[in-house]
């Protein structure tokens, strides 16, 4: 009776569980719309050095982001699942087109899915470890195709109701580190 | 059997050297529910058709290392072939558009990925890449070509060992393929193919299945047709004996002229000559009731024979090389069986010859009780009829497409549809063929050439151009897109590293500014190249064409467009090969028409010096019953085409037999048993041929059935109103 109790006091003193997809699923909110401010650290391996940007970001669940960057310079894109588009000017600068770009497709939806919290899309291209400790979590995301391997090591992303924080780490050495300050409505 | 393309020599040799591509490309798309099934079959399926000997250079696995290699190929070449909508800022010199564009995709949490800021500061190779389309609708998926298609379905594609109408090459290969689809089927698992391979032995197979059951039948009927009528084994071995000793006497003086002879020719060529069963009809019919048999019918069957060399040999102006061989086949054939019915007949019959009686007495009471017109009616229904088919065939049609002498099955033209449509195929025999003297010229022309087409695809949303300029720009090109880049340098380099707080890293970077000129042989030799079909033909003139294909919905207005456009300029030619075979073909009906017209006047003057006013009588029933039954054809099924005409020459050759014969022995009624005869004899041969799947067969054959069936009773009704019938 007593190694009982020793056994379920022990389990309920050991919060820290392996995660899996279902419980960021419950854990996570998924609001229909969302903003907030964004502050990014890009490091490029090859210069050995950071390119700092922020500004704030706003989404509409499924159907857009718009991706505002308030420094070194400014610039507005608006990712949708049928691609990306920045314009300036009524001309458009940087225009990638998922129809025609498999690879701008999946990029878009990953977008899409980590800053959503869509764990199911997730659960399609990545292989998820990590730990969740009183609520707060931390996922690391390996993809499964070989042709993102490529690309991509692995996504860390951490948060609590809402994501907190991401960082992408390229194969070639760059990585991404993205904070983000939600504000919900 | 088709005509060499006299008019575009360089349309053909383009052609071929498609064709030469296709022929031998088999397409595999594999598809099911379940995603992981299909790719565990799919890992086997390739595996599988690696290692078979049949077939060579298996595609659709794409391991990483050819990833890296085709997205590392432009690399080298990113300050001398760049993207169009880069292209268009560096020819405005909106170098500010260049550089806001390159802050972006460095800062862009999505974008990123590939590109070095050392090496390629404005992301030119990452856009270019970037802006590649994929010839086919396929996306990788672990390694594999995945279909943009609802259901798991993967591509692979392969090229046949050896030539696919090789037959023994068609009995390894396809019972093996058909074996491998049978058992993913059981796994729910779908293959569909699409080869020419099988459009090949499917027709091989259709013809051999069709001569042995046709020609079967066509002989067992002739045979039990000889035996009730001479009710002698020896009278059928001697109304074989000139059809033998003709095709004998035939094949050596064609492989005398041609040094070869064709299986086609032969065994056509036989079917021809079995016409002349008619001349060995004749005498042994004769030989029964008249003392000096030869002499009587000699002049029947002489005019007949030559009226039948005239009328086949009309068939050697036909430009379609096997069908002058045919012609010349059967012109000594028929002259080889005529010459052993004349001197050997005679010697081997019988002393008594044959008793005809029998049936006889079935003619006799079928001449009897057939009606009896006056010359009166007779005139005023010939007029008639002739009337009804000269509108028949003016308000008929006709057909000249190439396509409908397509005869595969249906199973194999949908799997083929499928596939076409799922990889969103270009046209292989349509596009605008530009010709120039050289590669470099080549490749200036179409980039003059290139905003012409783009006003043009603006105009038609879905159709889209694919050439070589588009991913080879000329060298000229090259040097001056090389020298906007450096200006690009001069100009922004500074400002973007400043905005991102990399000014000291500017020298490191320009450093890198090397150009490296794409040639042709290097371009053919990238993954890229090589993964796309050929784009330009080295020509017999020493010069080379270039192919601009076609995308999309090819309407009848941008057809329009696009000859418009050809017609503007000289080194353009719009290539639509099916119509320009279909307008061959239509071309060559009407010149034959002409010429069986010509024939026809040539033979009824012939005739008129020997019977005068009484020629009509002769020629009649087969003018009529020809126009009539081509008449009839334009009204059913397809419409009229060449191989109509041809065969109405066969109807023509044998109603004048048969008129001349009965003419000649003023109706006697062993001439009248003759003539029936060799009617049912053709109709065994030629009629049944009606029951062909090939069109080009089932055309003759059907044009043959009409004209003996309506040739046989109105000559009886002529003859019946103009002459009192002989009994005997």
């Amino acid at each position: 009776m007593k190694a009982w109790c020793w056994l379920i006091l022990c389990l309920l003193a050991t919060p820290v569980w392996a995660l899996s997809y279902q419980q960021l699923a419950v854990t996570t909110e998924h609001p229909d719309h969302l903003e907030g401010r964004f502050l990014q650290k890009k490091y490029l391996r090859a210069l050995d050095t950071h390119i700092d940007s922020a500004g704030h970001f706003s989404y509409d669940q499924g159907q857009q982001i718009i991706w505002t960057t308030e420094t070194p310079i400014e610039s507005t894109m608006t990712v949708t699942p049928e691609g990306m588009v920045s314009s300036e000017g009524g001309e458009d600068i940087l225009k990638l087109d998922a129809q025609e770009q498999p690879a701008v497709r999946i990029m878009n939806e990953i977008f899409f899915a980590v800053l959503t919290a869509n764990w199911d899309r997730l659960d399609e291209y990545f292989t998820l470890t990590g730990s969740i400790e009183d609520k707060h979590w931390h996922a690391i995301l390996t993809p499964k195709p070989q042709e993102m391997r490529k690309l991509i090591t692995s996504v860390e992303l951490s948060g609590s109701k809402l994501l907190e924080d991401v960082v992408l780490h390229e194969s070639n050495g760059d990585r991404t580190r993205i904070a983000f300050k939600v504000e919900t409505h | 059997m088709l005509p060499a393309d006299r008019q575009q020599p360089d349309a053909e040799a383009v052609q071929n050297a498609l064709s030469e591509r296709f022929s031998r490309q088999l397409l595999i798309v594999l598809h099911g529910k379940d995603n992981s099934v299909v790719r565990q079959h799919l890992a086997k399926l390739y595996q599988q058709l690696d290692a078979s000997a049949l077939i060579a250079n298996v595609q659709g696995r794409v391991d990483s290392s050819k990833l890296e290699h085709l997205r590392q190929d432009h690399l080298p070449y990113r300050f001398t072939v760049v993207d169009p909508q880069t292209q268009r800022w560096l020819d405005n010199e909106n170098f500010d558009a260049l550089r806001k564009r390159a802050l972006m995709h460095v800062l862009t949490p999505v974008a990123g990925g590939g590109a070095s800021l050392v090496t390629d500061p404005f992301a030119l190779d990452w856009f270019y890449n970037a802006s590649r389309k994929n010839e086919l609708p396929v996306k990788l998926d672990n390694g594999w070509l995945r279909l943009d298609i609802d259901e798991p379905a993967y591509l692979l594609s392969a090229s046949i060992k050896g030539n696919p109408y090789n037959l023994s090459l068609q009995h390894k290969l396809i019972p093996w393929l058909e074996q491998l689809k049978a058992n993913l089927h059981k796994q729910n698992i779908e293959m569909t193919m699409s080869a020419l391979v099988f459009h090949a032995a499917a027709g091989a197979k259709q013809a051999r299945g069709e001569v042995s059951s046709i020609g079967v039948i066509s002989l067992l009927g002739i045979i039990v047709l000889a035996l009730i009528v001479f009710r002698r084994l020896s009278a059928l071995m001697l109304t074989l004996l000139p059809v033998v000793s003709g095709c004998l006497f035939a094949a050596a003086i064609t492989i005398l002229i041609y040094g070869h002879i064709h299986v086609i020719t032969l065994a056509f060529g036989a079917c021809l000559v079995g016409v002349s069963v008619d001349y060995a009809f004749h005498y042994l019919c004769a030989a029964g009731q008249q003392p000096d048999a030869l002499k009587a019918v000699l002049p029947g069957l002489l005019i007949g024979m030559i009226s039948s060399v005239v009328a086949y040999g009309a068939q050697t102006i036909a430009p379609f090389p096997g069908l002058q061989q045919m012609a010349l086949f059967s012109v000594f054939g028929l002259i080889g069986a005529w010459l052993s019915v004349v001197l050997w007949l005679p010697h081997l019959i019988p002393v008594s010859g044959y008793s005809l009686t029998h049936v006889n007495t079935i003619i006799v009471c079928l001449l009897r009780h057939w009606p009896r017109f006056s010359r009166r009616q007779i005139v005023v229904g010939l007029i008639i009829i002739s009337s009804i088919a000269v509108f028949l065939l003016l308000t008929g049609q006709r057909k000249d497409d190439i396509r409908q002498l397509q005869s595969s099955p249906q199973s194999l033209i949908a799997q083929d549809v499928q596939v076409q449509q799922w990889l969103h195929q270009s046209s292989a025999t349509r596009f605008l063929m530009i010709s120039a003297p050289d590669m470099q010229s080549l490749l200036k022309r179409q980039e003059a050439l290139t905003p012409q087409l783009q006003v043009i695809a603006q105009h038609f949303p879905g159709l889209s151009f694919s050439f070589l300029a588009q991913t080879l720009p000329s060298l000229e090109r090259q040097h001056q897109t090389y020298q906007q880049v450096r200006k690009l340098y001069q100009h922004s380099l500074d400002g973007l590293l400043s905005t991102l707080g990399l000014e000291s890293q500017a020298d490191k970077i320009r450093a890198h500014l090397q150009a490296q000129w794409l040639t042709p042989e290097s371009w053919l030799s990238s993954a890229y190249g090589r993964s796309l079909p050929p784009q330009w033909v080295s020509l017999k003139s020493d010069r080379v064409a270039g192919i601009v294909r076609f995308k999309g919905n090819l309407s009848p207005q941008v057809v329009t467009r696009l000859q418009q456009l050809a017609a503007q300029q000289s080194d353009i030619t719009y290539v639509d090969r099916i119509t320009e075979i279909s307008s061959l073909l239509s071309h060559y009906r009407q010149q034959i028409s002409v010429w069986v017209g010509l024939a026809y006047l040539l033979v009824v003057l012939v005739l008129s010096i020997r019977y005068r006013k009484r020629c009509w009588i002769v020629i009649a029933p087969p003018l009529l019953a020809g126009l009539l039954s081509v008449g009839i054809i334009s009204h059913v099924g397809t419409g009229v085409n060449l191989f109509h005409v041809l065969a109405l020459l066969l109807v023509l050759g044998i109603g004048l037999d048969m008129g001349i014969f009965l003419i000649e022995s003023s109706g006697a009624g062993h001439t009248w048993i003759a003539v029936t005869l060799s009617m049912l004899t053709t109709l065994l041969a030629f009629g049944l041929l009606v029951l062909s799947v090939t069109p080009v067969l089932h055309d003759f054959g059907l044009t043959v059935l009409l004209g003996l069936i309506l040739i046989w009773p109105l000559s009886l009704t002529i003859r019946k109103a103009l002459e009192p019938v002989e009994t005997v």
